[in-house]
């Protein structure tokens, strides 16, 4: 048989205990409409709500999307027309290649046609050339001037007076393209 | 039990009547440990009626081999643990708002029986939950275990360290002698 008197605490607890469950506590009036009401008047289906809210949230999402999207750029709006002068397309830009080569072709022409007249007065006759002899011959001192001093008296004294080595110019020339006097 | 089943397929095919009878049936237990565990008249209204809309939403989920009564709550339980812990964050209530009725002071041994409702208050939510389950309601730990989902070892321990803290509390104000130590768990 126990007889120790019970803990404070214990005791302090059974009655506390004892007390509270006493203690009626009756919800409010009316608590059961509130509730009763609340509960009939959810969503039908959450899962229903939470998919109209995640669809609305796509929807806006996109529509953002669409709107912050880089569009691609209009056509802009055709300016004010400038009036531009431009060439008649009757008259074409000279071409500078076709300019040069006209021109040389009239140089070339001009220049035969300038040969052609020049020709019979400064060409010597075919059978009268001699072909000089490719071999330098030694050259000879005084045959310049005993060439020279063969010439006519009229040819003679348009080239005196002359220097020696002039003289010695001359007959070279003379005898180089076989022309002598007489 | 049968009873139970019955009325919870009725709520599951949209019933209104059955609606109310489940309201009807519970309304008590469920508001009075929503103020036994929020201490506010208001706020355990506003959860109560949370309460009802979680249980008629979850009723597809109860096991019909089971008890409904604890499952109830078992949601009350957590509901006031979600309330208490928003209430933490939001700022304090003014003063006039601790006069509320069910701040009425207590009989009898009035300044022990105030300051052990103040210790159970400053209780952590597990520790309170068990506590007034068993103190304030008189469940069995197997009603505790069942409602808060938690073996009945568990439940037994959570109550003596409840028990202790409230005593170190009582010692510390005076109130208890100080070689007063909690008595073992009772079975």
């Amino acid at each position: 048989m126990n007889t120790t008197p019970p803990d404070p605490f214990d005791r302090a607890l059974a009655a506390y205990s004892a007390r509270e469950q006493a203690r009626a506590i009756a919800p409010p009036a009316g608590f059961a409409d509130r509730a009763t009401a609340a509960v009939l008047n959810r969503p039908c289906c959450p899962w229903k709500a939470i998919s109209a809210s995640v669809l609305s949230v796509l929807v806006a999402v996109l529509a953002v999307g669409y709107i912050a999207w880089p569009k691609p750029q209009p056509a802009p709006t055709p300016a004010p027309q400038l009036i531009v002068a431009t060439p008649e397309p009757s008259a074409p830009s000279p071409n500078i290649g076709d300019q040069f080569s006209e021109a040389g072709n009239a140089l070339a022409k001009l220049s035969r046609t300038t040969a052609e007249k020049a020709a019979p007065r400064t060409l010597l006759p075919q059978e009268s050339v001699k072909v000089p002899d490719p071999k330098p011959q030694p050259a000879d001192p005084l045959h310049g001037t005993e060439a020279i001093a063969a010439m006519p008296g009229a040819a003679k004294s348009g080239l005196e007076p002359m220097t020696g080595s002039t003289k010695r110019a001359i007959s070279l020339f003379l005898r180089d393209t076989g022309l002598k006097a007489n | 039990m049968t009873d139970d089943r019955e009325l919870v397929r009725r709520c599951l095919r949209d019933d209104p009547s059955a609606v109310r009878e489940l309201v009807d049936r519970f309304q008590t237990d469920v508001y009075a440990l929503c103020v036994r565990l929020l201490r506010h008249r208001h706020d355990a209204e506003d959860v109560a009626q949370e309460v009802f809309l979680r249980i008629v939403r979850s009723l597809h989920r109860w096991d019909g081999a089971r008890p409904l009564r604890p499952w109830v709550l078992g949601i009350t339980v957590n509901r006031c643990r979600t309330a208490m812990a928003k209430r933490v964050k939001r700022p304090p209530t003014a003063d006039y708002l601790a006069e509320m009725p069910d701040k009425e002071p207590p009989a009898g041994d009035g300044e022990l029986a105030a300051a052990i409702a103040e210790c159970v208050a400053e209780l952590r939510a597990e520790y309170r939950e068990v506590f007034v389950l068993f103190h304030e309601t008189g469940r069995s730990y197997e009603e505790i275990s069942e409602i808060v989902g938690r073996p009945v070892g568990t439940v037994k321990t959570w109550l003596h360290r409840a028990r202790h803290l409230m005593l170190e509390q009582l010692k510390a104000r005076g109130l208890m002698p100080a070689e007063v130590t909690p008595a073992p768990q009772t079975t």
